[in-house]
């Protein structure tokens, strides 16, 4: 397995630019998701790892070997890069095993081969016979990951993989293909719009946002130190107050909370994350709140609140003792909270 | 959608498909050097004749006719079969398939032989949409029967009629597979020579023929030829236009759940007595005619020999050039649907201009090529096959194209990015997934090469018979009792090209 | 894919089977391309072969598609003879200059008003302009002693030819040999005016038969060939001969010739001689074909169809028709 480093990447379509010059290493062995909207430029930049698009300006290199670059063009063919697109996209006129064993040199289709390859991808040896149309979906996503990994690629790419399956099916047929591709020790790519999929699957996330990456670090790091407040949304969610830092402390409408940031005194946007709002009536709960909204979400509930200055706060608990809409409810702020300076967000 | 841009062009399909355009433009620059030849003077005294205007009329009027009346058939049969409970709609659905293997001047011969009243622009019309519907109905059944019924239930929820329903939701999308029929009908039309001339009915081709036939060698025939190709790239160009810039690819989820049959109730008698009419028209008349000339012919014989051996080089004939031809399609269809460039449209369309010229043109433009660049090879075998390939490439062009127009692109890319090279990939995936489009093209070409007659005759091999060469030797000696026979096992001949097109497009089986 | 290993297969069989049918001997051998019907001529070459043992390749077509072959192929044509079924063809082909001078067996078998008269060409069969009329439909007082009558007024919408084929291109070759350029296009306009075209003297034929029309020009043998067959198409018509030296009357004439460039001179000159000696235009006048020799030797005797020497054609050089000014009048006229 190899690296993948991408250097300055510029892709446009006529006028419009589509990548903006973009740079990403991905560790020999890890996962690394693109996080981003429809229409960032996410699938673009994976057709451009695979070689069925060439970049206008930028670098990209697999392992030690340069695919793309201002003089060189390695065809699709002879990247040794494999792809899953969305739908799997398996052969319609091939059974599952032929699916599977289609990269593969002639003399290396064997049935050892395809068994390996099955049970790599947690598939049942009479699938082989079957012809597409007659698998689940999840299925037919497990074989074009097995196809894409039988000839043994030194980078798998997989392009929203998820979005045909339904929500359930999202969840675990996500958590089988990261099993499988760790078990494969594959250096992987994966595009998608989920960020629970980007979050729970990978190594390292990409947030990609018109064509750049506004931040790239490990699942947990971006949830707990996003780059903006835009990437907070959309990573995580939670809600924005003003507020003004003076050292480490910063005062806002929830009352004064603690930073371990170290950035200027002044005006600040505030990140509270749902689950750091805790409601209850003890004196700790200073702060007071009417009850707008409750989305039951299983065994948690969210709580959209109205503080007196007219912002909402979105909270988030277990179901145990829902509150009723109207309620008049105390709140109070768990642990410390990241700041924006105001300037940034206009 | 994402925005797709394409790498590493490779230059050989571009090279291939410009080397077929060029081989089916060698009859077109035949046409060309000779008007050119001619001067201006003589050229336009030629077209500005009442009589030139007489043929457009009556080429036009005919082509107009038969698509609309193929149209009707072909669609209504169409839906008759797929969309309504009408009994056994697997057996309709052979019947109606049935005329493609009937030759068109078969058909004709049976019908003029049956009444005199053929021999009009009416007749005409009715005999040669006789003939050609099944090139509508085919493609409307296939499409018909892959229609998912959600949008069109989705319709019904909405308040509208089932009638209403089908004008406004179904027939807009099965519009490429009518399309696709029509553009077949029309080119199939403006070749046609032997029916239209038992028919008694002039069009361009038929008076090109007699230019040739009286005047030979004549600027009259060239002249005549030249519009004929203005009005097959016309045709083109307004088919270009209507099908637009759509894609009809669809990948994964299979296929649509059929619609519930239409409930005929009492209308169920009237549909199927019209189906009936429709068979006995089509099919009756001319078996009833040939059936009529094997009893009343004196000189009706069945030389088992001289029989076998027209069968036997007719089918090879075919087979050869049918093979040759649809294999020769793929490089302009894969262009046409893959690159969609200019250059790539053009190449596609140039394959089209040869469509229009009459088989003695062809024939003639390749006598004169070979004889002067290649003589060992004049009169053997290849140069007919090429001849076959030049007059009936569009046929197999239009259907790999659509079915190319089906096939994912995403699957070639995957192929790649498994480290299948552009042949292997060609080979592996985008041949097997375009076989129904390859197998439709191969049978079109097979049925028009079978009854092919002026090119057979003038560059086979010295002694080469066809089932064609005799019925008309025969029919022209007014030997009918002796051309039946042929006539007989050209229907035969036909028989596994129709059935391979017919099953492809087979309606499901709807309980 | 099945459908295309199958068609693959075939092919393949196909092909091997017509390379064995074509790989000739090296003996003596002429090859011939022949516009007149191809199961007058097999018939000929058959004997012909029996006698001499020089093998004859068949190139079978009509005058159409012959003609315009032999010159576009020019002087690299494969052929060493060329036979066709009316003489038009055969003056395109030899006003090419592609044709040699015939020996001299042919030449005294053949009457000179038969031939071309640079000797180029010789005819070895002729068949007579007829008017086929439907009997319940034209009374015998009506039929007209000329051709030129067919223009006139009374026979409006009532007559059928078929102007597009060479043999009406020698009919009207002779109409204006005989009667001018003036006359020969008012008559042309008039019978465009009177009749209805057909295509090929079989469907005009039949035109009459079934009543459409009421008359119609052929030639003789379609009707004779007909009534052999079956009668189906002719059982309700009569035929009608034009008087003696109307252009009615006329002769057409299948037309032999040597081409200069063949291969082989030698057989080819014997092909020829066999066809216009005894022996060949006997295959003739016993065929099917009911067309009348041109050997005086020979006589086609066939009940109903009367004597050649009991015809008696207009004097028209028909080896020498103008067939350029017949072309321009047809084509101002609209027939073409």
């Amino acid at each position: 397995m190899s690296d993948v480093r991408i250097e300055g990447l510029t892709k446009s379509y006529g006028a419009a630019p589509v990548l903006q010059g973009l740079d990403l290493h991905v560790a020999a062995g890890s996962i690394t998701s693109v996080l981003g909207p429809s229409g960032c430029g996410k699938s673009t930049l994976l057709r451009i790892v695979a070689g069925f698009v060439r970049p206008d300006a930028g670098c990209v290199r697999v392992g030690d070997r340069v695919v793309d670059d201002a003089s060189t063009h390695v065809p699709a063919q002879r990247r040794g890069v494999g792809y899953v697109p969305q739908e799997g996209a398996l052969f319609p006129h091939l059974t599952v095993g032929q699916n599977i064993l289609f990269g593969l040199p002639r003399l290396c289709r064997t049935a050892t081969r395809l068994d390996e390859m099955l049970e790599l991808a947690e598939l049942p040896q009479d699938l082989a016979r079957r012809y597409p149309h007659e698998l689940s979906g999840g299925q037919q996503q497990r074989v074009a990951l097995a196809r894409a990994l039988a000839p043994r690629p030194v980078v798998v790419l997989l392009d929203e993989p998820f979005s045909s399956l339904d929500t359930t099916l999202r969840v675990s047929a996500g958590r089988s293909v990261a099993r499988v591709l760790r078990h494969a020790g594959a250096t992987a790519i994966l595009v998608t719009h989920d960020q629970g999929e980007a979050l729970s699957l990978s190594d390292e996330v990409a947030v990609m946002r018109a064509g750049r990456f506004v931040q790239v670090a490990a699942p947990g790091t971006l949830y707990n130190r996003p780059a903006d407040p835009a990437i907070a949304l959309s990573v995580g969610g939670g809600t924005l107050l003003p507020g003004t830092v003076t050292g480490h402390r910063v005062r806002t409408e929830l009352g004064e909370l603690s930073t371990s940031q170290v950035s200027g005194d002044g005006e600040a946007l505030v990140l509270v994350r749902p689950e750091q709002l805790d409601l209850g009536s003890s004196p700790f709960h200073a702060i007071s709140a009417r009850v707008r909204d409750v989305d039951y979400h299983g065994a948690q509930i969210v709580v959209v609140l109205a503080l007196p200055s007219g912002h909402t706060v979105t909270a988030r608990g277990p179901a145990t003792a829902p509150p009723a809409i109207g309620d008049e409810v105390g709140i109070r702020v768990l642990g410390e909270v990241r700041t924006y300076p105001a300037a940034e967000v206009s | 959608m994402n925005p797709r841009g394409r790498t590493a062009l490779s230059p050989l399909p571009l090279v291939i498909g410009a080397a077929v355009a060029a081989l089916t433009l060698i009859p077109f620059g035949y046409v060309l050097v000779a008007t050119v030849d001619m001067g201006l003077t003589q050229l336009l005294e030629l077209l500005l004749r009442p009589r030139v205007g007489e043929l457009l009329s009556n080429t036009v009027l005919l082509l107009l006719g038969t698509v609309a009346l193929s149209l009707v058939l072909g669609v209504g049969g169409a839906l008759a079969v797929v969309r309504t409970d009408v009994p056994f709609p697997l057996v309709w659905h052979a019947l109606l398939s049935a005329p493609l293997a009937i030759p068109a001047f078969v058909n004709s011969y049976g019908w003029v032989s049956l009444t005199h009243a053929v021999q009009s622009y009416p007749g005409a019309v009715l005999v040669v949409s006789l003939s050609y519907y099944p090139l509508v109905y085919l493609p409307v059944v296939a499409s018909l029967s892959v229609l998912d019924a959600a949008s069109e239930e989705v319709a019904w929820s909405l308040g509208r009629s089932r009638v209403r329903t089908v004008a406004t939701v179904v027939l807009p999308r099965i519009a490429p597979a009518v399309l696709g029929g029509a553009l077949l009908v029309a080119l199939h039309v403006l070749a046609e020579f032997g029916a239209l001339q038992l028919l008694a009915f002039q069009t361009f081709t038929t008076a090109i023929y007699g230019q040739y036939r009286s005047a030979f060698a004549s600027e009259g025939g060239t002249v005549l030829a030249g519009v004929l190709v203005t009005a097959c790239v016309l045709l083109l160009t307004l088919e270009l236009l209507a099908r637009g810039r759509r894609r009809w690819a669809r990948v994964g989820s299979g296929t649509g759940r059929p619609a519930e049959p239409v409930r005929l109730g009492r209308a169920r008698l009237p549909v199927v007595l019209v189906l009936v009419g429709v068979v006995a028209l089509t099919l009756g008349v001319p078996l009833y005619a040939l059936g009529r000339w094997l009893v009343l012919g004196s000189s009706t014989e069945f030389v088992t020999s001289e029989l076998a051996s027209a069968f036997g080089s007719t089918l090879g004939l075919a087979a050869g050039g049918a093979l040759l031809t649809t294999l020769l399609a793929l490089a302009p269809a894969w262009l046409a649907v893959r690159r969609r460039g200019m250059l790539a449209v053009l190449l596609e369309r140039a394959t089209y201009t040869a469509n229009a010229l009459p088989g003695i043109v062809v024939a003639l433009a390749l006598v004169w090529v070979t004889i002067r660049v290649v003589p060992s090879i004049y009169q053997t075998l290849p140069v007919l096959l090429a001849a076959y390939a030049i007059l009936f490439l569009p046929r197999a062009v239009v259907s790999v194209r659509s079915s190319l127009e089906h096939a994912p692109v995403v699957l070639e890319e995957i192929s790649h990015s498994l480290g299948q090279s552009s042949w292997n990939t060609f080979r592996r995936v985008t041949v097997p997934l375009v076989a129904p489009g390859l197998g439709a093209g191969a049978a079109l070409t097979f049925l028009a090469i079978s009854t092919e007659l002026t090119a057979t005759l003038i560059l086979a091999p010295t002694g080469t018979s066809t089932l064609a060469t005799e019925f008309w030797s025969d029919s022209s000696a007014v030997r009918y009792g002796a051309a039946a026979p042929y006539a007989l096992l050209l229907i035969l001949v036909s028989l596994p090209a129709t059935w391979l097109l017919a099953r492809q497009a087979q309606p499901r089986e709807s309980s | 894919m099945h459908a295309l290993r199958w068609l693959m297969l075939t092919a393949t069989l196909a092909a091997f089977s017509m390379l064995g049918a074509c790989s000739g001997d090296d003996g003596p051998k002429v090859v011939v391309y022949n516009a007149q019907h191809e199961e007058l001529i097999s018939v000929v070459a058959e004997a012909f072969t029996e006698e001499t043992g020089i093998k004859v390749e068949l190139r079978n077509g009509s005058d159409l598609e012959l003609a315009n072959q032999i010159v576009t192929e020019g002087d690299a044509s494969p052929a060493d003879v060329f036979l066709t079924e009316n003489s038009p063809a055969m003056a395109f082909v030899g006003s090419r200059d592609l044709l040699a001078p015939l020996g001299a067996t042919t030449l005294e078998n053949i009457p000179a008003r038969f031939r071309a008269a640079d000797d180029h060409w010789t005819g070895f069969a002729a068949r007579s302009t007829v008017l086929a009329y439907n009997t319940d439909q034209v009374s015998t007082e009506e039929l007209p002693d000329s051709l030129m009558e067919l223009a006139e007024p009374q026979w409006r919408d009532r007559i059928s030819f078929s102007p597009t084929g060479a043999d009406f291109q020698a009919i009207v070759a002779a109409v204006l040999d005989l009667e001018g350029e003036e006359a020969t296009r008012e008559w042309l306009e008039g019978i465009k005016a009177n009749g209805t075209v057909y295509d090929g003297n079989n469907v005009v034929l039949e035109s009459v038969n079934s009543g459409q029309s009421d008359a119609g020009v052929i030639y003789h043998y379609y009707w004779y060939r007909d009534q052999e067959e079956s009668g189906v198409n002719s059982d309700n018509t009569a035929l009608h001969y034009f008087e003696a030296g109307d252009p009615g009357a006329f002769l057409s004439l299948s037309g032999a010739a040597l081409l200069a460039n063949g291969d082989n001179p030698e057989q080819a000159q014997e092909f020829l001689d066999y066809l216009t000696g005894t022996e060949g235009q006997q295959v003739i006048a016993d065929s099917y074909a009911l067309e009348f020799p041109l050997n005086p030797a020979v006589q086609l005797d066939r009940a109903g169809v009367p004597a050649l020497s009991e015809l008696s054609p207009p004097e028209v050089d028909s080896a020498d028709l103008d067939s350029e000014t017949v072309i321009r009048l047809m084509t101002d006229v609209g027939f073409l």
